[in-house]
Order: structure tokens, then C-alpha cells, then sequence
């Protein structure tokens, strides 16, 4: 048998190719930077915006509450979907390899496109925002870094959990906008520490534990108890290491009828 | 070494409600075998559960000597060309066969000379750095196969390998199978053309609304047809004197008239061939008949076939 990570980097670097390749890929960078179009379109229309508060507003809002979430449904439902929809699943799950290589090979180039993809769209959020003529302390790397490391962090856990979903449920798809539209955004509504059930809510304390006053201007968040930044970004990468094992654990047992 | 190919004990596999196979138990001895049977006979099925991507509802299924499902010690020993039209588009031919070498366990430079030896195989060298998405149907399918025989494995399983090919093409795949089975590589591959079988092998599987209808070689198989008619063909200068006397005969069960009036042909379907036979050319020299020729079609498979199934319907 070939050993797992040589499987995975095979797949992985094949994957790459044929995915920068795909209308999905570039559709996901496409939502990614819209948050960096409305602030452009802001700034040059809106004589009150600031650098600084449209780059926390539309990053708070825009880009980890809508972006991050969506494109990491795209990528990664279709992490192992995509395979089992195209019916090219078949090849590689008859060669000597462990199953489990295919979700590992895959989610890493989707989690590695997004990430990049998610970087480029922080930077020219920050670029668009610094356009803006209304005056206060500018864009500072307390609203940058944190920004940026939310983003990233965003795309690996929401794809991670979202890759391991289309490995278990079949409409992958419906149940992950229901969980990110409707679960997240009713959790997070809910009084006392439900918000800890959401994801946002993590990648936001990733936010608070290392941003500036800057954010403070985000509506609730003065009156939100955020996680400490230690336990969140524990929190995070357990999330991510259970996601990827019960979707692989899954994946080795599971059979897909595929049709002519 | 497993005696065996393959090892099938009540193997049955559902589909919710529906059956893909039932009750299935059948052994198959190494070298090339035909899986034979009408759309929807639960061939791919079969084919399916043999390389380990479905795992049966029930029973016991064997290659090699290994169980199949999600089993990679035999996925090294096996490949395998299945039937839906998928590839990755993007990928040229030879990426496509490399990349799956390469899963195999080949380094870079082994699976690339590999790849191009086995699209050469199946005479694809010339538009091996072209992208699949621009290949035809024919060519896709030798894609396929060129896939499935890259890495030389000891069993090529083919789910209608020949579906789509040209004339041409389909010679060349029909020897490409000879020279691997001449090679020592096990061939097990389905069809619902029965020349396709008759071509390469005369060991078949016989397979029935998921059913074993029969198995082994066709001499074989010939001895489960006692229970059913056999079919003559005679050709004869004056068809009506000769039908006339043949009706009379014991286990005559019809007599059908064909073909034009110099060159008459007659049809006769009897539970007892040996008597036919001994009284033919009495009857023959009695009724000056002018018999130009006999022939039996039971000997080919698509009698066999054709009694199998008429006895399965």
C-alpha cells in the first residue's frame, strides 16, 4: 500500500492543477473579494467613511460573516463530492492507497487556494478602505493581522467541517447554508454562551484576543464575552482535527453507487 | 497464488429495492472471461462488487483470494476500466495515466515511460499531450483502458470495454485483450454483444435479472441445454418434401421454412438430436431432398445464449 501522505501529495499536487483550473475556484476568489469592491465603492461615494472603520465593518462583517463562510461551502462540499459527482471517485479508490488520502490531498489545496485567495482579499479590503477620505488613526496592524488571521483560519475550519459533511450527508450543500445562514446566525442571537456553539464566534475571539481599540466600534462587541485567545485557538484546531477524522473515518467505510 | 480468480458464495446486492444481483455463487478460473448478459442483467453489478467498489448486501465475494471492498493489497494486484464516460478533463491523456501510475506506487519517471507505453498500446502515443475533454467517445474509452493495464496487473477487470470503439479500434482492443491474456494477465469483462465474447474466450458468465443463468465454458454450458430445443439449419432443393417427414420424427418440436425458393432453408428446433440426426439421411435419400448443408447453432453462443435466456424469461 502507498503510504498515506505520498497518496495525498500526489492527489494534492493534481489537484492543484485542475483546480485553478475550475470556474468553482475562481467564482470562490470572486466572492472573496467582494467585500474589497464595496469597500472601493464606498470609499470613493461615502464622504463620512473612514480607512479604518470600513476595513473592521465590511472585514467583520462581509468577509467573515458571509465570505469566508460561503466559499468554504463551495470548497469544501465538493472536497469529496465533486469526485463522486464527476464519477472519477472510482479511479482512486481502486488504487493501493488509503482512501482517507483523497479527503486529506483535496482539502489541503482547497484550504490552501481559499487561504491565498482570502490574504489577497484582506489586502486589497485594506487597500480599498485606505482610499476613503474621512480621517482617523488609519489602518493599523491591530486591524490588519487580526483581520487576516481570522480570515485564514475562517476558510480552514469552515472547509474542514464543511469537507467532512459532503463525506457524510448527501444534500452537503443545503444542510451547510442552513447551518451558516440559519443555525450560526439564530445561536448566536440567543442569550447566555450559546454563541460558543457558533463558529463565528471563535474566529471573532481570534479577532478580539489580538486586534486593537479599532474594533471596537463593531456593534456588541464591547458587550460580547470573547474567548481568550489561547483556549480559541485550541478550540479552532480541535474543531478541525475532529471534522477531518470523522469525515475520514467515514470516507474508508463508505460506498457510492455510481450510475452509468 | 489463489487457484481461483474469482470466488462468489450467494453474493446479492441491493439497491434499496431493487436487485442488482441475487443469489450469485460462481467460481472463475484465471484467464479470460466473458461477463455476459442483457442491459440491465446485473453485469456492472457483478463487476462492481469484484473490484471493491460496492461491498455485497449479503454473502461472500473473493479475488485473488482477498475480499475485495477497500482492500489496497488488492487494488495493487488489479485494474480496472469502468463503464461511465469519467475522466478528469482537464488532465491530458498522459497526465491522466500518470497520475494514477503514480498512485500505483511508480516514481514520477517510471510512471511517466509507463503511461506512454500504455497509451501506445491502445494507440493513443500520438494524442497522449492532448486534454481529454477534446477526446472522442472511442478514444476515451481506450483512455480508460490504457488506464487500467498501465500498471500490469494480474486481473483487468473491463465493464463493456468495446461500447463506443469503431470498427478499427475494436479489433485492436479484441487483440490488445489476446496479447494480454497471452501475457498471463486474467481479463474478466462484461458485454451484451455476443461475438464480442465468442472473439476472446470461450469461458462466459451468464447472468439474468441478477442471476447466475450459467457458467464455465461454453462446451460446458452446451450440456445444460438438453432440457431445451436444438437448433438445425438445413439447406435443401425441395424444403417441403423433407419438412413433411422430419414433422413425423420423435422430439420434432417445429419445422420453420426460410430463404427463397431454389435455396429453401428449414429450422428445425428438436429435443432429440440423435434421432434427427440418424434418420437425416435416410430421409434424405428417400425423399431426394437435394440436402446442400447442415448446421447447428448450438454450438455458438448466441444459441446458448438464446436458449438460456428464453429458458430464464
Amino acid at each position: 500500500m502507498i503510504p498515506l501522505h505520498t497518496a495525498a501529495w500526489v492527489i494534492a499536487s493534481v489537484h492543484l492543477g485542475t483546480l485553478v483550473r475550475s470556474r468553482r475556484a475562481w467564482a470562490c476568489a470572486g466572492l472573496l473579494l467582494l467585500p474589497a469592491l464595496i469597500a472601493w465603492i464606498v470609499a470613493g461615494s461615502y464622504a463620512k467613511a473612514t480607512p479604518s472603520g470600513l476595513t473592521t465593518m465590511l472585514g467583520w462583517n462581509a468577509l467573515l460573516q458571509v465570505s469566508v463562510p460561503l466559499v468554504s461551502l463551495l470548497m469544501g462540499v465538493a472536497v469529496v463530492a465533486e469526485e463522486v459527482d464527476d464519477r472519477t471517485i472510482t479511479y482512486l479508490f481502486l488504487r493501493p492507497i488509503p482512501r482517507t488520502a483523497l479527503l486529506y490531498g483535496r482539502l489541503v489545496t482547497s484550504v490552501l487556494w481559499l487561504a491565498v485567495c482570502a490574504a489577497v482579499a484582506v489586502a486589497l479590503l485594506v487597500a480599498a478602505a485606505s482610499t476613503a477620505d474621512g480621517s482617523d488613526a488609519g489602518i493599523t496592524n491591530g486591524v490588519r493581522l487580526p483581520l487576516l488571521l481570522a480570515a485564514c483560519s475562517g476558510v480552514a475550519v469552515y472547509t474542514a467541517v464543511f469537507a467532512a459533511l459532503g463525506v457524510w450527508v448527501k444534500n452537503a450543500m443545503i444542510v451547510g447554508l442552513g447551518y451558516t445562514f440559519a443555525v450560526e446566525g439564530f445561536l448566536s442571537q440567543l442569550p447566555g454562551r450559546n454563541q460558543l456553539l457558533t463558529l463565528q464566534h471563535h474566529l471573532r475571539s481570534l479577532i478580539a484576543g489580538t486586534g486593537d481599540d479599532a474594533w471596537q466600534r463593531i456593534d456588541g462587541y464591547g458587550a460580547t464575552t470573547w474567548e481568550p485567545l489561547g483556549p480559541t485557538v485550541l478550540t479552532l484546531a480541535s474543531i478541525v482535527l475532529v471534522a477531518v477524522l470523522l469525515g475520514a473515518w467515514r470516507l474508508q467505510r463508505r460506498q457510492y453507487e455510481l450510475t452509468s | 497464488m489463489s487457484e481461483h480468480l474469482v470466488r462468489a458464495t450467494d453474493v446479492a446486492r441491493f439497491y434499496g429495492d431493487v436487485v442488482g444481483v441475487c443469489d450469485l455463487s460462481v467460481t472463475i478460473p484465471r484467464g479470460t472471461v466473458g461477463l455476459l448478459g442483457p442491459n440491465g442483467a446485473g453485469k456492472s453489478t457483478f463487476l462492481k462488487l469484484l473490484v471493491g467498489e460496492l461491498k455485497p448486501s449479503r454473502g461472500q465475494i473473493e479475488v485473488l483470494g482477498e475480499t475485495p471492498f477497500s482492500n489496497p493489497r488488492l487494488h495493487a494486484r488489479l485494474g480496472f476500466c469502468p463503464q461511465q464516460d469519467a475522466l478528469w478533463e482537464e488532465l491530458t491523456a498522459l497526465e491522466f495515466v500518470e497520475f494514477l501510475l503514480r498512485l500505483s506506487g511508480f516514481e514520477a519517471a517510471t510512471a511517466r515511460s509507463k503511461g506512454l507505453q500504455a497509451l501506445e498500446r491502445v494507440q493513443l502515443a500520438d494524442v497522449a499531450h492532448r486534454r481529454l475533454k477534446g477526446f472522442s467517445k472511442g478514444m476515451r474509452q481506450r483512455t480508460r483502458i490504457a488506464q487500467a493495464i498501465a500498471h500490469q496487473p494480474e486481473l483487468v477487470v473491463l465493464d463493456e470495454p468495446l461500447t463506443g470503439l469503431d470498427p478499427l479500434a475494436r479489433h485492436a482492443t479484441l487483440d490488445l485483450f489476446r496479447n494480454l491474456g497471452n501475457e498471463g494477465t486474467s481479463v474478466v469483462f462484461s458485454t451484451h454483444v455476443l461475438h464480442e465474447v465468442e472473439a476472446l474466450t470461450k469461458n462466459v458468465v451468464l447472468l439474468h435479472r441478477g442471476r447466475l443463468l450459467a457458467g464455465g465454458e461454453i462446451a460446458g454450458i452446451r450440456t445444460l441445454l438438453d432440457r431445451h430445443p436444438r437448433r438445425y439449419t438445413i439447406q435443401a432443393r425441395d424444403p417441403r418434401l423433407l419438412a413433411r417427414e422430419l414433422v413425423s420424427l420423435d422430439g420434432v418440436e417445429t419445422v420453420k421454412f426460410s430463404g427463397s425458393k431454389d435455396t429453401s432453408v428449414l429450422t428445425v428446433e428438436t429435443r432429440l438430436p440423435d434421432v434427427l440426426l440418424r434418420e437425416l439421411p435416410g430421409i434424405a435419400a428417400r425423399t431426394r431432398a437435394g440436402i446442400g448443408s447442415l448446421e447447428s447453432r448450438d454450438e455458438g453462443l448466441e444459441a446458448v445464449f438464446d436458449y438460456l435466456m428464453g429458458g430464464a424469461a
